[in-house]
């Protein structure tokens, strides 16, 4: 009944404002109200000035209302100098200028709320909805890349659902999960590493950030030092990305916003393969009973013995020859390039608001077509989100939010291993392997199954097509996020919140295996399910009041819990193959099927996390603020079985903020200054073990079973893992102190943030290697001290600024010191990632950079009885072998037992730099972004390498490259001798001479050796046996040009007529290409097999792949 | 109105927050999975369960041993580098016993000691049996590994040292013997209080021993033969201290007297998945081996290989790498020319393709047989360490090896598998190159031994750093293996990985290191796989 008479009051009042207006000469004014480098403000008042009459600019900047002709319209926001303009005519266009004076920039901190910049101590950067859109990537923290200074971004690499690496202000602990707390309105998100290990392969079906639609959100707010997340205390530690979605507006009409976007993925760069040489190790055919040139299959990479992988046979000269399997083909190289697609990122996106001075809403809907280059790749999501507001009188408010995503990813592209798309190309194939028609003829098709053996699957090329289309996972995914937000105002300055809000999200995988058998026996079939529920209810109470003229207070006092409710995976899979080929369900197994279910790994893990807390500002003219904030913690993991631990744990922050401008001297000169601002934060942030990981190391539980001879599975019990536990954990503690300025110049067109800040994280919980004999692999600790120092400066500039033309300019430069300052008594080294296996790792050493890489597997220097050889590479024969026998480099492990410190996998500084122009209707921006130092591990290089595929295995092939004649035991000449450039180890003897400390070259003129042949000389150097994998470890620094967008405004005359208010189009390029690079021989420098902390191996992956796509914008 | 209703509820959830209760907190961090105590009897089990592993199938046998002692060859040929330890092989230390059977019986003594008194004196004889596994095991490891860590191992549990000290081989060998001993005295010794067998939790015998005396009989049996079989390694190195303890354990009456007394760990079609690592497939049988069950009609033949599907005869394919160039199209195709590896016999779910699907037999392994336990006892008598008949101990290992390998052919469901007929090792004994000689009977024990040990290569290997048998010239004769003319060493011992120093037992291991290289024999260095552990003298 009351809502019935407001809504007659609301409508009675509009008719007498309407005929109020009626009288004048009004005529509809519609316009766009864009910044200064032309992207559309939304939120802009637009005022009719001397009357009430007005509106607001919607999501693209556009209003429509209808004023007197010739009257003022009036255009306000904060942040922006109003602006009058006359109306003259039916459009109007504004650019708004940033206010330089009264510059009161708003940001999102904390739980949520809106901060003017001033107040706020750290350092905070807000990215806007759009530009993380125009990157055109199902994960929106890939489109973070380069755009905020002191974050690392790496991208994923396994196609669309790929997870892409996040790393804010270095690693604040060891763990191999540093990636921040997401929070949207109010929804705790913890992002899990997904992908690969140094060992194999694993398709990456992603974390939970590709099921989140960024079409919806107006802004992500990275909060980075321990100040700002202290409010998240022990979810705090890795920084905190705050996402507020959008919110309808209050309009007269509804508000339709429509995007379509369709951009193209192009793989246009592989390794440095070479063309000159295919299969084989001599230069030579061999030929058939008929004559015919064959493929020699011992030449060739056979199945059976897949490391004679050697591209060091016949030169490519096209004629035909008789491939191992019969067929005649010309002799030509591969073109790996050929089999990979276009892939395609289409994204629809329609919006729907409105609303009144009571409410609001939002709604939209996503759908979104994203394929790879990788042939049978896809991801497909559907995402909806509602978001309301609603006003219960004047005192109760609601904001309501619900996203509910629905996404279907089938094939992740294997990362690592054999089934990885360039290492397949690179390992098992010599450089003739024809790639294009194994790609259809991998059936046996007289038999059925898969074509096998040395002449059936010569190439390996059968297995691994059936592999990429015969082995088909896919996974639906639901993700629903709900969030209430109940505010009620209680007295005047006083008012108080009530959130609460869910997370549910489930998934099923289904991994259909086609049976590669005869008649396609064999097979598999695979279901996995998988479910959990979060929940958090927040309530705080807020006060503000003013003190006088210039005593300004905000006050809020509150608790909250968070309880993950848990769920479980389930996975049931078939054995022993299916009964009925290519019938995909559990009931069609051979033997009795599998059941596997996880309820203790998180997320489908019980934990609970409650907290009060307390926090306040107090500002003192507009110019001085102080900070504080304290949680206190109380989480469930720290708890013991008896009842004993630490379960608590207090995050307490404080800050000054000091807008120095404020002072009068500042205020009445006609100072350069035009905004400065001094800060400074003292934080403490922390993280907490997983749950269970206290009441499970050192007990006992269920585990696996045992087939037994009446072939049962009998169940086992025995120790539940390899853990020794610690009785005495207590939560992990980092404190971080930072000092920042704003300070503005010549009308704020020049501007620099600079902050500096010192983490130092203790109390890691790890687990620490124990010998094995002990009885125990690991051992809980808590122990360490890791620091991050590092510097973070923004500089904005706006070097040109004309009626018609505007070039904005901003500079991101971060450099982060990761040192590890100490760890366990007794303990210098804790490892924290492999590759190539466990050849390689990269550790935190105490006293060192976090990531620093060792490995026995480095070349060895000579340190013995011939001092003038001292520091040349050593040359022996390796414990395991060498192609040929010949000589070869040793490892350093292999030589003196000595592990070799290469460097560190953390980048040195990184920079990235945003060029934006805009003349008239267009703008163009361009952005540009910079890696320098860290180090890379590839094995596609070392055993791409090994089998002579790459072009760095030309040099000494033949005369014309530096090749050595020689003649061969058996008389045979050759030309592809290669002198290796090192000394022979003490103790070698050849022919009775002791060559130690000998160098090759000597030993060769003095007739003692024959050069090694090129295909061996390489093989030896960077193969499994005996290579050597410093080689294959280099710097990683690069230049991308990682974003070129041009957009374009189309003029009203077209788009009116379609009945659009706003009409426009751009076109953005992604990751176009490198301006420099030092990856070696063309490895793809981004081309990382997982997103864990340490992360720094490369294991095939995708070739460089760049995107082009446009998009249209139009609003209704 | 409005306000208040807010009012309240604010204040109820704030003193919900508030009256959060630690029991809550403990109640949700309880892993729904966890167990707080075990029986015994399932570490037990779960040692056992873990002593064989696909691992050390894939890479320390199909792939290492089995060549290096020609019973068969890569499917490719044997390359020039095949007589190597590569970096996967010795399973058996790291992760066989340090993390599984070694850990989860050392558990044993300390379950039982927990229990109430009269509960824990009821399990005297599982905590023996357990100790005469985990003995056993540690000899295993300490064989081709040399000092190992053993009497400060697996302490980390119980407050113990997580960096325990590595026992000298000479010593270990002494611990082991001592420990067996004492255990085997317990085993025969009548108890007080009933025993709780270990019964359907000991896969060792899978139809389960109910009666614990006869359980303990049965493992005082394992425990007397295992002692024979370690004091066989100090035949070179300590005759006299071999002598001692040979004399004392064939003093016992408890002692193997059958195939049923075998010591070999059953399970069902699932364990050794023939789809997996265990998978045997495309290795080829080796000539010099297929040429003496040729020649004399071992009935063993067709449990050990298939016929080469080419010819449906028994095929060796050459073992030496200077053979595979020449006969470089037999090996393209050697799945066809050559003979294969009797596949159920090690993976008895193995699917042959023949329509059957996948095979539900049952799969063995064995650690020490009576058929091993014959040929031991042979030699003792061969060299007149004992007063044992060799010819009657070698006829008796030759029939147990025929006998049980029958058995677990059929029990392995080898497809078209027929059971040897009676008469069939009459005949088989009586064949000139098996028939025991006197004169050549060392040669010949051994190299029965070598066809016993089909299934333990690892063993084969032992006997063959013991005696250099088979050699080139004995009964079975080998290929001599060269690559370009110049002949191949097999290795001797496992190439052990050296700790990083940052390793927390980097010292220890630099001590036996350092222990180990004063032996004289063991080599250049930790990696060099032609050096041998103490008890391994040239």
């Amino acid at each position: 009944m009351r809502k019935f008479k407001a809504h007659w009051l609301l409508f009675m009042l509009s008719c007498m404002w309407s005929a109020a207006l009626l009288g004048q000469d009004r005529i509809p004014v519609a316009g766009v109200v864009r910044d200064s480098v032309g992207n559309p403000l939304s939120g802009i008042s637009v005022m009719v000035k001397g009357a009430k009459s007005g509106t607001s600019t919607d999501a693209l900047g556009n209003f429509k209302l209808s004023a007197p002709r010739g009257a003022q319209l009036v255009f306000s926001g904060i942040g922006y100098l109003a602006q009058q303009v006359e109306v003259t005519g039916s459009n109007v266009t504004v650019a708004m200028h940033t206010d330089p004076k009264s510059l009161s920039e708003v940001v999102v901190t904390g739980f949520g709320q809106r901060t003017n910049l001033r107040k706020v101590p750290y350092s905070v950067t807000e990215i806007k909805g759009d530009e993380i859109t125009r990157a055109n990537n199902a994960n929106f923290v890939d489109a973070l890349q380069g755009k905020v200074a002191g974050v690392f971004v790496g991208q994923g690499t396994g196609g669309p659902s790929s997870s892409a690496k996040i790393r804010i202000r270095g690693n604040a602990s060891l763990s191999s999960n540093t990636q921040p707390l997401v929070v949207i309105d109010g929804i705790l998100i913890e992002p899990g590493t997904t992908g690969a290990d140094s060992w194999g392969q694993n398709r990456d079906f992603g974390n939970i950030i590709k099921d989140l639609n960024p079409d919806d959100y107006e802004s992500i707010d990275v909060l980075k030092g321990s100040a700002a997340t202290a409010l998240y205390g022990s979810r705090g530690l890795n920084g905190v990305l705050l996402i507020t979605t959008k919110k309808g507006r209050a309009r007269k009409d509804l508000g339709i916003s429509f995007t379509h976007t369709e951009s193209f993925d192009h793989a246009y760069k592989l390794p440095d393969y070479q063309n000159t040489y295919g299969g084989g190790i001599k230069p030579t055919f061999d030929k058939d009973a008929q004559g015919n040139d064959i493929v020699d299959p011992l030449n060739a990479s056979i199945y059976y013995t897949p490391d004679a992988n050697q591209s060091f046979g016949p030169k490519f000269d096209g004629h035909t020859v008789k491939d191992i399997d019969g067929r005649m083909v010309p002799w030509v190289p591969n073109k790996p390039l050929d089999f990979f697609q276009t892939g395609k990122y289409i994204n629809t996106n329609l919006a729907i608001e409105g609303g009144n001075e009571g409410s609001t809403y939002r709604f939209s809907v996503s759908d979104l077509q994203n394929n790879s280059i990788m042939p049978n790749n896809k991801l497909q999501r559907d995402a909806f989100s509602l978001r309301a507001t609603h006003k219960i009188g004047s005192a109760i408010s609601l904001d309501a939010s619900v996203s509910y995503t629905i996404s279907t990813i089938k094939n992740p592209i294997w990362q690592g291993g054999n089934f990885s798309p360039l290492f397949a190309f690179t390992y098992f194939m010599p450089r003739n392997a024809p790639i294009a028609w194994w790609q259809h003829n991998y059936i046996d098709t007289i038999n059925g199954g898969q074509k096998t053996g040395p002449t059936g699957d010569p190439y390996y090329l059968a297995h691994t097509m059936w592999n990429w289309y015969q082995d088909n996972s896919t996974q639906h995914e639901n993700n629903l996020l709900a969030n209430l937000d109940l505010t009620v105002k209680l007295a005047p300055g006083l008012s108080a919140l009530v959130r609460s809000n869910v997370n549910t999200y489930n998934f099923y995988m289904e991994e259909d295996v086609n049976g590669s058998g005869k008649n396609f026996s064999g097979g598999s079939y695979t279901l996995t399910k998988g479910s959990y529920n979060n929940i958090r209810i927040q309530g705080l109470l807020n006060y503000t009041k003013d003190f006088g003229e210039d005593f300004n207070l905000n006050a809020s006092a509150g608790g909250e819990t968070y309880r993950r409710l848990g769920g479980q995976r389930i996975k049931l899979n078939t054995n022993g193959g299916l009964l009925a080929p290519g019938l995909y369900t559990i009931s069609n197994s051979v033997s009795p099927p599998s059941i596997e279910v996880n309820n203790t790994d998180a997320p489908y893990s019980d934990y609970r996390n409650d907290a009060v807390y307390v926090m306040g500002d107090l500002t003192w003219k507009n110019m001085l603020t102080a900070n504080f904030t304290v949680r206190n913690d109380w989480v469930s993991s720290l708890t013991y079985r008896d009842g004993h631990g630490k379960d608590y744990a207090t995050y307490p922050a404080v800050g000054l903020a000091w807008t120095f401008t404020e002072l009068p001297t500042f205020k009445n000169s006609n100072s350069i200054l035009s905004f400065g601002k001094l800060r400074a934060s003292l934080g403490w942030s922390g993280s907490y073990p997983q749950a269970y990981y206290t009441n499970t190391a050192g007990f006992y539980s269920p585990n696996g079973t045992f087939n037994n001879t009446g072939n049962s599975n009998q169940q086992l019990f025995t120790f539940q893992g390899s853990n020794l536990g610690n009785a005495n954990l207590i939560a992990e503690r980092a404190r971080e102190l930072e000092f920042g300025a704003d300070i503005r110049f010549f009308h704020n067109r020049l501007g620099f943030d600079v902050a500096w800040y010192k983490k130092n994280s203790f109390n890691q919980i790890l687990n620490l290697n124990t010998p094995v004999e002990s009885g125990a692999s690991s051992q809980a600790i808590n122990a360490g001290n890791i620091q991050n120092q590092g510097i973070e400066i923004l500089m904005t500039a706006t070097p040109v600024q004309l009626r018609d033309f505007t070039w904005n300019s901003t500079i991101n430069f971060t450099r982060n010191r990761n040192k590890v300052i100490s760890l366990y008594p007794g303990v210098k080294s804790y490892q924290l990632e492999l590759a190539f296996g466990a050849d390689e790792q990269a550790v935190a050493i105490a006293g060192k950079d976090y990531g620093t890489v060792q490995t026995g597997y480095g070349y060895a220097i000579y340190n013995g009885k011939n001092a003038a050889a001292n520091g040349k590479k050593v040359l022996g024969l390796a414990p395991y072998g060498t192609t040929g026998g010949y000589y070869s480099f040793l490892r350093s492990q292999d030589y003196d037992g000595s592990t070799k410190t290469l460097g560190t996998i953390m980048e040195n500084w990184l920079g990235s730099t945003t060029q934006s122009f805009r003349y008239k209707a267009f703008n163009l921006s361009v952005q540009i972004d910079a890696k320098y130092g860290g180090l890379m591990a590839s094995a596609s290089h070392q055993y791409g390498s090994a089998g002579g595929d790459f072009k760095n295995s030309l040099k000494g092939r033949d005369a014309a490259s530096g090749g050595i004649a020689y003649t061969d035991g058996s008389g045979v000449s050759h030309n592809d001798g290669i002198i290796p450039d090192g000394v022979f180890a003490d103790g070698i003897m050849i022919n009775g001479t002791d060559v130690g400390g000998m160098t090759y070259k000597d030993a060769y003129n003095a007739k003692l050796v024959t050069p090694v042949p090129a295909y061996a000389y390489y093989g030896n150097l960077s193969q499994w046996s005996s290579g050597i994998r410093e080689y294959s470890t280099f710097d990683n620094s690069w230049i991308a040009v990682r974003e070129v967008t041009v957009g374009y405004d189309l003029p009203s005359s077209i788009y009116k007529k379609v009945k659009f208010s706003s009409l426009r189009v751009a076109v953005t390029g992604r990751n176009l290409g490198y301006l420099y690079k030092t990856a070696k021989d063309g490895i793809n420098p981004e081309g990382f097999y997982n997103n864990n902390s340490a992360g720094f191996a490369e294991y095939g992956g995708l070739p460089y792949t760049r995107s082009l796509g446009f998009s249209v914008k139009a609003g209704f | 109105m409005n306000k208040r209703k807010y009012i309240v509820s604010i204040s109820i959830a704030c003193l919900a927050l508030g009256a959060c209760k630690k029991s809550a907190f403990v109640e949700t961090n309880l892993n729904p999975t966890t167990l707080y105590s075990v029986d015994p009897a399932d570490q037990f089990l779960a040692a056992a369960a873990g002593c064989q592993d696909d691992f050390e199938y894939f890479y320390d046998v199909y792939r290492s041993e089995n060549n290096w002692l020609q019973y068969t060859t890569s499917p490719a040929g044997n390359t020039p580098g095949f007589a190597r330890v590569t970096g996967n092989f010795n399973e058996r230390y790291s992760k066989i016993f340090y993390g599984r059977v070694g850990t989860y019986l050392s558990d044993i003594p300390h379950l039982i000691a927990q229990m109430k008194p009269g509960d824990a004196a009821k399990r005297v004889y599982q905590q023996n049996i357990a100790a005469i596994f985990k003995a056993y095991y540690a000899f295993y490891v300490s064989d081709i590994n040399g000092d190992i860590p053993y009497t400060q191992a697996f302490e980390a549990r119980y407050g113990g040292t997580l960096t325990p000290a590595y026992d000298r081989q000479a010593t270990l060998f002494d611990t082991l013997d001592a420990q067996i001993k004492a255990a085997v005295k317990v085993l025969e010794t009548p108890q007080a209080a009933t025993q709780v067998p270990i019964n359907a939790k000991d896969p060792f015998f899978p139809n389960g021993i109910s009666d614990p005396v006869q359980e303990a009989t049965q493992w005082a049996k394992i425990g007397n033969a295992v002692r024979l079989k370690m004091a066989m390694r100090l035949m070179k190195r300590d005759p006299a201290k071999m002598k001692s303890i040979v004399t004392e354990v064939l003093a016992d009456a408890t002692q193997m007297a059958s195939t049923d007394d075998s010591w070999a760990l059953y399970a069902g079609p699932g364990y050794a998945n023939g789809a997996g690592n265990y998978n045997p497939v495309g290795f080829c049988a080796a000539k010099p081996v297929i040429d003496f069950m040729n020649t004399t009609g071992d009935p063993r033949l067709k449990m050990f290989y298939r016929p080469a599907l080419k010819t449906m005869t028994f095929v060796g394919a050459p073992t030496s790498p200077d053979d595979v160039a020449a006969n470089t199209n037999n090996f393209l195709h050697s799945d066809s020319v050559y003979s294969q590896l009797q596949h159920r016999l090690f993976a008895p779910n193995y699917d042959e393709n023949d329509g059957n699907g996948a095979g539900t037999g049952i799969a063995f392994f064995p650690l020490l047989t009576y058929a091993e336990y014959c040929f031991i006892r042979a030699e003792l008598g061969n060299r007149g360490i004992t007063g044992d008949d060799a010819a009657t101990w070698y006829n008796k290992g030759v029939t147990a090896s025929i006998t049980y390998y029958d058995q677990r052919a059929v029990a392995a469901g080898i497809a078209g598998y027929n059971k040897i007929a009676a008469g069939d090792i009459t005949t088989y004994l009586a064949q000139p190159k098996v028939a025991y000689n006197p004169a050549t009977g060392l040669d010949q024990i051994v190299c029965q031994a070598y066809l016993d040990f089909f299934r333990q290569p690892s063993e084969a290997w032992a006997w063959w750093k013991r005696t250099g048998l088979p050699s080139t010239t004995s009964t079975i004769a080998w290929e001599a293996l060269s690559t370009s003319g110049t002949p191949i060493a097999l290795p001797r011992r496992a190439a052990i990985s050296v700790l990083l120093p940052t390793d927390r037992n980097y010292d220890n291991q630099q001590a036996a290191f350092k222990n180990m290289t004063s032996d004289g024999n063991w080599g250049t260095g930790p990696n060099d796989f032609s050096g041998r552990v103490w008890w391994d003298m040239p």
